[in-house]
């Protein structure tokens, strides 16, 4: 190998200074491996132009404005796990209120079965506080399976503790929990509706970039049929 | 027209102007920088797009030590780099032997250019995707900076990380493969249309 290879590149791309240049001259003169480099490599770059780059729309929206995230992909996994979690609390609550409303006094089921105590709320009962409500859905939860905790616990047969509540505390919290079931099935339907939106639009954009790469399929079959149309007049010709 | 140093510097300043002019000035090249290694039209807008966001928020951080252009490219590069080491895949998608019919109706035929040229033109550029993909990644990467975006040698050797005598080395080596390998494709090319034009003609 030459050991002119570095300056013989020097002097195929231009780098090279004029004095270098007229020394690599001069060496070409005297070197066939060198002259057979320069032929062939001015040969491979004229070649390697013929490497086209498909034309693209700019791709670049400078500065355009962020994309409004929708609400529900705001709010962190967590959070929603425990507005599920308390939505169903409230719920398992509101159900118990209404069974107590419909019955005209608190049923507390004990070990999964009605209980058949069926007491008539004292007009002086207690209000229920928030310790009450508490034991109230736990047992609930207990009861009806849905609380892991209280999965593990073993099934006893000591009745359930009774809770009475005043009506007008217990219409006020009957109210509260519809008011929140309410609330949570609207979050829900927002939630279904936002999902269903974004499938259809991605099902849109599919079907669009579908139709465009189908359009330019037919355009290029149109202009190979062209193409082969014309070579086949030119053979026509030539035979 | 006004210098990408200038440019640079307004934009650092916040010109948001000043930086849409650089995109506009350079969103080509980048683009053949990314389309030539990945050969992949959808991935290489990727690169563009995050290649020009991770320019204008490294911005401040540019020192102007080197071209903006350079800065640019080898900013691509990685990102190319990244994108093939994630998918694991070659870098560049191997030709299929001969020429997809297709190309023949490529829309960026010149309207002047004849059949024979056209077909010429595709034949030959099938060819060259065909030995470059073969080249290993810092030859090939060499050769197109050097003979798509015109960087110096010194230029390549800074994006490369490497000495200037193995910039000349890289390019030399593959432009002796190149040599071999187009000019065999070619005698087979023209093997294949005297073969084809003497069953035609019996």
């Amino acid at each position: 190998m030459c050991e002119q290879r570095e300056r013989v590149l020097d002097y195929l791309y231009d780098e090279a200074s004029p004095a270098i240049r007229r020394e690599v001259e001069q060496h070409l003169e005297s070197c066939e491996p060198c002259r057979d480099d320069i032929r062939a490599f001015r040969s491979v770059r004229e070649d390697l132009l013929a490497w086209d780059v498909p034309n693209q729309p700019s791709v670049w929206t400078p500065f355009a404005p962020v994309p409004v995230v929708p609400w529900h992909r705001q709010v962190p996994a967590w959070a929603m796990a425990a507005a599920a979690s308390l939505m169903l609390i409230l719920g398992a609550a509101g159900g118990g209120l209404a069974a107590y409303t419909l019955g005209g006094a608190v049923s507390v089921r004990d070990s999964g079965s009605v209980s058949a105590a069926v007491m008539t709320p004292a007009p002086q009962a207690a209000a229920l506080d928030a310790q009450a409500i508490e034991a109230l859905v736990r047992r609930e939860l207990a009861n009806t399976g849905l609380n892991a905790g209280a999965q593990a616990t073993p099934v006893t047969t000591t009745p359930a503790p009774v809770v009475r509540v005043d009506p007008a505390t217990e219409q006020r919290l009957l109210a509260r929990a519809t008011q929140l079931v309410g609330v949570s099935e609207a979050r829900q339907l927002a939630l279904v509706r936002g999902f269903l939106f974004e499938v259809a639009r991605e099902a849109e954009r599919q079907r669009k970039d579908d139709g465009q790469a189908l359009g330019a399929l037919r355009a290029q079959v149109d202009q190979l049929q062209a193409v082969l149309n014309q070579l086949v007049l030119q053979q026509t010709k030539v035979q | 027209m006004t210098s990408d140093e200038e440019l640079v510097a307004r934009a650092t300043a916040g010109d948001q102007d000043a930086f849409g002019q650089l995109v506009t000035r350079w969103e080509r090249p980048i683009y053949a920088l990314a389309y030539r290694t990945l050969r992949r039209e959808e991935e290489a807008r990727d690169v563009v797009q995050d290649a020009f966001l991770r320019a204008y928020r490294g911005l401040k951080g540019f020192k102007g030590e080197a071209k903006f252009s350079s800065w640019l490219y080898r900013i691509t590069l990685n990102l190319c780099r990244d994108w093939m080491r994630k998918e694991r895949r070659a870098p560049v998608a191997q030709v299929p032997e001969g020429v997809d019919p297709l190309d023949l109706a490529d829309q960026q035929a010149a309207p002047t250019e004849s059949v024979e040229d056209l077909v010429a033109r595709r034949e030959m550029s099938a060819a060259v995707q065909l030995a470059m993909a073969e080249l290993p990644e810092e030859q090939r990467t060499a050769i197109m900076l050097k003979e798509y975006h015109g960087l110096t040698f010194q230029e390549i050797a800074e994006m490369q990380d490497c000495p200037l005598s193995t910039v000349k080395t890289r390019l030399y080596q593959g432009l002796s493969v190149l040599r071999r390998r187009l000019e065999r494709q070619q005698a087979e090319t023209a093997r294949l249309r005297r073969e084809t034009w003497e069953s035609t003609t019996s």
